[in-house]
């Protein structure tokens, strides 16, 4: 299989944002993203598309209508698997996901509904239920945060073994402290990846060495970026000219 | 103009995306009589063979004389629309279009697959190399793949037009052209340009490309 640069865009109130440190840093509305952002270009070059939903609406079981629309703008013109997390809290929720077209959802903090989990799974497919986790290093050591960094969770490999136990399809790992900084990847993260599933690994990867290191580790099949800055213009062409001249397996274009 | 047999499959509403972004003409197809209106059917499906099998059944999209109309026609399968021009499949009961006669689509695993179920992902499509030169280019691509079962490549040693992708140990049709039929097993609504390519070029209605 190929390997995958994943991008990550977060959505509230009608408009789009990216991440830093996971304070959100508003680029503009859908139409401002294709006019000023050229997110066509962008979507050219990328391999998955990452939705997530921070609208302050945690308990309400139905998707905004607003942010369909907003999906489903977004549907008409990127041609590439689209994956929507935030707020997953319920199986209804989840149908309409897949209504609008995405391929797979993303659980989060919603990890400790297990019954939830188990639900998804069965229905739709491990494949299309994914954990996304977030971790921070203290004092040395990986440790996992929900409800968006705030909240302390689990020593990082228990989280993931728990994710391993609940059959997700992927494991998407964020570094909160690296987020958006464009630093590089956490290399602690790699011997935590030993499960045959398919891991993305994401915050801090900016550079086309960042993401060859990256991609050479065993069991990362993709890398999720959110640092859109790093690559206006022909950024992300010239990245993936690198990583084919690098030996990396990834999709022809 | 072109005709999307409707399925119902969760996927029609990429599809017709990519057609919109293209401005490719198209209408649905809902019954048999609507197909006269057509030169190029195109047969969608996501989900399971049965599902989409028991749609068909239940517009009357089945049976000698729809199969009779769709012979008149260019036809293009995708995904579970190319499974379901087979005979029978390890995933359902019901008899698919029987296309091709005794050709049974199998779980991957039963056909040597050692990875994890469903192929998910980009994967890489290899064009026999006594395919037609124009279809080599738009088909030797990476595509996108969403799928559990498949044709296993052996059944196609006699013929000439298809392409086959790899996938931990199993070889399956991705690809072929038989008569009038071309069929998919990878989704190029979510394919990224090459798939925009692949529609441009099998929807294109002054240049015969089938």
């Amino acid at each position: 299989m190929k390997k995958r640069i994943i991008f990550k865009l977060y959505y509230k109130s009608d408009h789009f944002y990216l991440s830093r440190n996971f304070n959100l840093q508003k680029v503009g509305d859908y139409n401002w993203l294709f006019m000023n952002f050229n997110f066509k270009n962008i979507a050219d070059y990328i391999d998955e598309l990452v939705i997530l939903n921070v609208e302050n609406e945690k308990n309400e079981k139905t998707l905004n209508t607003k942010f369909k629309s907003n999906i489903k703008n977004l549907a008409k013109k990127t041609f590439i698997p689209i994956t929507i997390g935030g707020g997953i809290n319920s199986l209804y929720k989840v149908s309409e996901c897949f209504e609008l077209g995405a391929e797979k959802i993303i659980i989060n903090s919603g990890i400790i509904n297990t019954k939830l989990v188990n639900q998804l799974t069965k229905k739709f497919g491990s494949q299309a239920i994914i954990c996304s986790i977030d971790y921070k290093e203290i004092n040395n050591l990986l440790v996992s945060f929900l409800l968006n960094g705030n909240k302390k969770y689990l020593p990082l490999s228990n989280h993931i073994k728990l994710a391993n136990k609940l059959n997700f399809g992927e494991i998407f790992l964020n570094d909160i402290d690296r987020d958006g900084t464009g630093f590089g990847l956490n290399n602690k993260i790699y011997k935590h990846l030993d499960k045959k599933i398919p891991y993305v690994v994401g915050g801090g990867a900016a550079k086309h060495e960042h993401f060859i290191e990256g991609f050479n580790k065993k069991n990362v099949t993709g890398i999720s970026t959110g640092n859109l800055f790093n690559f206006i213009g022909d950024g992300l062409k010239n990245l993936r000219k690198q990583l084919i001249l690098s030996h990396i397996n990834i999709r022809r274009i | 103009m072109i005709g999307i047999i409707n399925t119902e499959a969760q996927n029609i509403g990429s599809i017709i995306n990519c057609l919109k972004y293209l401005n490719i003409k198209f209408i649905l197809i809902n019954k048999i009589a609507d197909i006269s209106k057509v030169n190029l059917v195109i047969l969608p499906g996501v989900g399971s063979f049965d599902f989409v099998i028991k749609n068909l059944k239940k517009k009357k999209l089945f049976g000698k004389k729809f199969i009779k109309k769709l012979s008149e026609k260019k036809v293009l399968g995708i995904c579970v629309g190319l499974q379901i021009l087979f005979s029978k499949s390890d995933e359902g009961r019901e008899n698919g279009l029987e296309i091709f006669n005794n050709t049974k689509v199998r779980k991957l695993n039963k056909i040597g697959c050692k990875g994890p179920l469903p192929h998910v992902g980009f994967n890489e499509v290899k064009v026999n190399k006594n395919s037609n030169k124009d279809f080599q280019k738009v088909i030797n691509n990476d595509f996108y793949f969403v799928h559990s079962y498949g044709v296993d490549s052996k059944n196609f040693r006699n013929f000439d037009d298809f392409g086959i992708t790899s996938y931990k140990g199993c070889k399956i049709i991705s690809y072929f052209k038989y008569k009038n039929f071309t069929a998919v097993q990878f989704h190029p609504e979510k394919s990224g340009k090459v798939g925009l390519e692949f529609f441009k070029y099998f929807c294109n209605e002054k240049k015969n490309n089938f």
